[in-house]
């Protein structure tokens, strides 16, 4: 079965607005945002963390966001001033975001599923990264892009 | 109160770090269910709460409960599963194992800290007046 | 005129419509609460600002009217808030209750500012785990609230996992709760157990069968003095004799209205109106 029949842009929506909601329980709206993907492409940084996902279904998990969308993430879950992260922070943190939209992901999957350690890289996004993805989810959060995609095993590249 | 966090994302530790001693708590960490374990072992001052993640490399948080459950010395220790891990079966995997309480990944503060109080873990009235106040 | 120039503006008529509305009063320092909580109205109607949106309310507009009152009426609420009443009414008020209407062996429970429903079926839960010898009474559980998104929402019974994490035990979730995509939905026998109505506190009340307890619990606060004493007199007068009121952990007896008795248990307090 393919992860993209099982998990839709619905549900990865509502997995990203919980999330949002509990790191940052005050402040800001996520909005979801057709734009993300360009907005991301123009971003100065940018961090995507991978989670794969096999069993039942086979296919990964990607979290993407502005460099200083991550900074403030980390900047949350450290309960520290930005100035003081160092970029192992801001990376583990991006990281354990993308498991817990895998780990999400993975709980509607039937079993049995395992899901992998986030990869976590930065650098630029490649042109066709919006079409080689089965789902692709963009949000806006104070003014900042980030991006959920969910590939199936078959179409991920190599 | 003392609290061991398990967990193998340090952000995700330093979070529960953070909430915990907001409400006074001694807090240590451990990276996966082995180093909880020797920590467990090496220690003398055994934590009153101990939060567990699910997937973790080495051992795994079930392992962890399943391992904590074995000793009667640690009978008196609070486990809390905090995992993404949120499947029916697995729930009752854990529950069975020995796990008092269960938080599912993502979390708002306040949720810890009403699973907290749902434990009898004392928790300042002020600190949960501030999350439960309206 | 800056955009913030008119939110300043708008603010005093705010104030005066809500109360107008839901009697509920916004001192000066929740401005912060008015724009949070409208700012999501303002966007979902496609206006620029509270100013739209106050003129819109100016001309009637009966829709937005409603998602106003939602949304500055929608609180905070969690399974077993503060644990301790529920506790009390495990380990006190439901015995007592159950022991004086056995004859009758009927009970109704009246939870009277039940949001998402999270009040009303925390509620049924203690009653299917604790009460079986209620299996063939005539239980009623009656949830109101003011708000119809917040009752459309209690009505379904349909949670997400941050909504579950809030002070819902496991095996609670575990019993009563099955998984629908990213939510859990209620099961069926506890949702038939609720019965869901709109219901104005601060407004004339429609007739309300006598109840053996009434939750109150965090609205008051919300209220001026004169409104909080007329609720609480409507709640005198629909409570039978020997039944229980329970307030929130913020609301002091100091107004209650005469014939009450506090009774402190399981670390809370709860007051029982008196036998005539």
């Amino acid at each position: 079965m393919l992860l993209s029949e099982l998990i839709g842009p619905e549900t990865i929506e509502e997995i990203a607005h919980q999330l949002w909601a509990s790191l940052v329980p005050t402040e800001g709206v996520l909005v979801p945002s057709a734009c993300a993907l360009a907005h991301l492409h123009r971003a100065s940084g940018r961090i995507t963390a991978a989670v794969s996902i096999s069993g039942s279904c086979d296919g990964t998990v990607e979290l993407a966001c502005s460099e200083p969308l991550g900074r403030a993430i980390a900047a949350f879950m450290f309960g520290l001033p930005e100035a003081d992260l160092d970029e192992a922070a801001v990376t583990d943190a991006v990281g354990e975001l993308a498991n817990i939209v895998g780990g999400n992901v993975k709980s509607l999957l039937p079993p049995p599923t395992s899901l992998s350690i986030p990869i976590v890289t930065t650098g630029p996004t490649a042109s066709d990264e919006g079409r080689t993805a089965s789902c692709a989810v963009g949000f806006d959060f104070l003014g900042e892009p980030a991006l959920v995609l969910v590939r199936d095993a078959s179409l991920a590249p190599a | 109160m003392r609290a061991l966090v398990v967990d193998d994302s340090r952000a995700m530790r330093a979070l529960l770090t953070n909430i915990l001693r907001g409400i006074g708590a001694e807090v240590v960490q451990a990276t996966d269910g082995r180093d909880a374990l020797e920590q467990l072992r090496r220690t003398d001052a055994l934590p009153d709460l101990v939060l567990i993640d699910w997937h973790m490399p080495e051992m795994n948080g079930l392992e962890l409960v399943k391992a904590v459950r074995k000793d009667p010395a640690w009978k008196p220790m609070t486990l809390m599963m905090v995992t993404t891990e949120s499947e029916h079966e697995n729930m009752v995997r854990a529950l069975l194992a020995g796990a008092d309480e269960y938080l599912i990944k993502p979390f708002t503060p306040d949720a810890l800290l009403e699973k907290l109080n749902l434990l009898g873990v004392p928790v300042p009235e002020q600190a949960l007046a501030a999350v439960t106040g309206g | 005129m800056t955009l913030t120039e008119r939110e300043e503006d708008a603010f005093p008529f705010f104030q005066d419509y809500i109360f107008a509305k839901s009697a509920i009063v916004l001192t000066d320092e929740k401005r912060y609460l008015v724009e949070t909580r409208l700012a999501p109205v303002v966007q979902q109607a496609n206006l620029r600002c509270l100013g739209d949106l106050m003129r819109a309310l100016m001309r009637g507009d009966r829709q937005l009217e409603t998602a106003v009152v939602d949304a500055m009426t929608t609180n905070e609420t969690s399974w077993f808030r503060d644990n301790s009443p529920f506790e009390a009414l495990r380990a006190h008020v439901l015995p007592e209750r159950i022991t004086a209407n056995s004859a009758r062996r009927a009970l109704s429970i009246w939870s009277a500012a039940c949001s998402t429903g999270q009040e009303p079926y925390s509620i049924a839960m203690i009653l299917e785990a604790h009460f079986p010898e209620l299996s063939g009474w005539n239980v009623e559980i009656l949830a109101t609230d003011l708000s119809q998104s917040a009752l459309e929402k209690a009505r379904q019974g349909r949670f997400s996992s941050l909504e579950i994490n809030r002070g819902l035990p496991a095996a609670h979730l575990l019993q009563y709760f099955s998984r629908d995509g990213a939510h859990f939905q209620i099961n069926d026998a506890l949702k038939r157990r609720v019965r869901f109505q709109q219901l104005n506190l601060a407004q004339a009340w429609p007739v309300i069968p006598p109840q053996d307890v009434i939750l109150l619990r965090n609205v008051l606060i919300y209220f001026d003095a004169p409104t909080r004493q007329r609720i609480l007199a409507g709640v005198r007068a629909n409570l039978r004799p020997g039944g229980f009121l329970l307030l929130g952990a913020a609301e002091t007896t100091r107004e209650l209205v005469e014939g009450f008795v506090p009774i402190s248990v399981a670390r809370t307090t709860v007051y029982q109106l008196k036998e005539i």
